[in-house]
């Protein structure tokens, strides 16, 4: 039980930071065309 | 440095380049370092067992939280009073990462709160601080997207970023304070950490891993906003 609560963590975590970066590359893409 | 050379915008954007590369190579290094240090060598703790491992992404979170808040703050009141445009886009630029840091710190909290306190939540003097700087950085990121003229936005935005800079040092010193269920801190500047070498060593480098993170996305997002125009 307490290793979900680990995973939780770390999975959302890196999943936000990923999709900060996704978003960030997406908009580096629209702003230079 | 040519300080006032780089505080325009597009004599920066290069700059900002290079930067962000190097911070962001620097940030994957120190994350697969700190993940090594903190899942791998790391000893189970006596008395937690392997739940406190979650340490290692809540503190160094919670440390970015409050420095991203301090350096936006610090941005924007140098916009506020040199008017330089970049300082503007540097604070809007750190408020999505210091936002997030400060959602991460929440819900690896959450998480770690219900195995060892028996709750997710708990209305206590850290956590609601800490809760009160999510919606300061909401607050921001809002108040800036409805007015439309960039100067005007800038310049109301860095009063809101001034005056919750007051939040920092509650935050901060809330444990001490006030009767919290939340712990002390385990590390200070003054006195040896209380906790073994490795997990000290696992923070540390996850600290380091999310100072360079929140530089490398920072600064690609001022360039982004310099080649939108502002």
């Amino acid at each position: 039980m307490n290793n979900w609560f680990i995973w939780g963590s770390y999975g959302v975590t890196f999943l936000v930071l990923a999709l900060e970066i996704i978003f960030l590359i997406k908009r580096t893409r629209e702003t230079k065309t | 440095m040519k300080w006032f050379w780089y505080a325009s915008p597009e004599t920066f954007y290069p700059l900002a380049r290079r930067i962000a590369l190097a911070c962001g190579v620097a940030a994957a290094a120190l994350a697969v370092a700190g993940l090594y240090v903190g899942l791998i060598v790391a000893p189970t703790d006596a008395q937690q067992g392997e739940v406190y491992r979650i340490i290692f992404i809540h503190v160094p979170a919670a440390w970015m939280s409050m420095f991203i808040y301090v350096m936006m703050a610090f941005w924007a009141a140098l916009g506020l009073a040199l008017n330089t445009r970049l300082s503007g886009m540097m604070a809007r630029a750190l408020a999505p990462t210091g936002a997030l840091f400060t959602f991460i710190a929440l819900w690896t909290g959450a998480l770690w709160g219900r195995p060892t306190w028996g709750t997710y939540w708990v209305w206590d003097a850290r956590l609601t601080s800490e809760l009160i700087l999510l919606f300061l950085y909401l607050g921001f990121i809002a108040l800036q997207a409805s007015i439309d003229d960039r100067r005007r936005s800038d310049r109301a935005g860095a009063v809101l970023a001034i005056v919750g800079v007051v939040n920092i040092p509650i935050i901060y010193y809330s444990v001490q304070w006030w009767n919290t269920l939340h712990q002390g801190a385990s590390v200070s500047f003054t006195r040896a950490p209380s906790m073994a070498a490795t997990m000290f060593a696992g923070m540390i480098l996850m600290a380091l891993a999310f100072w360079m993170y929140s530089i490398a996305v920072s600064l690609v997002r001022v360039r982004c906003m310099i080649r939108e125009g502002g």
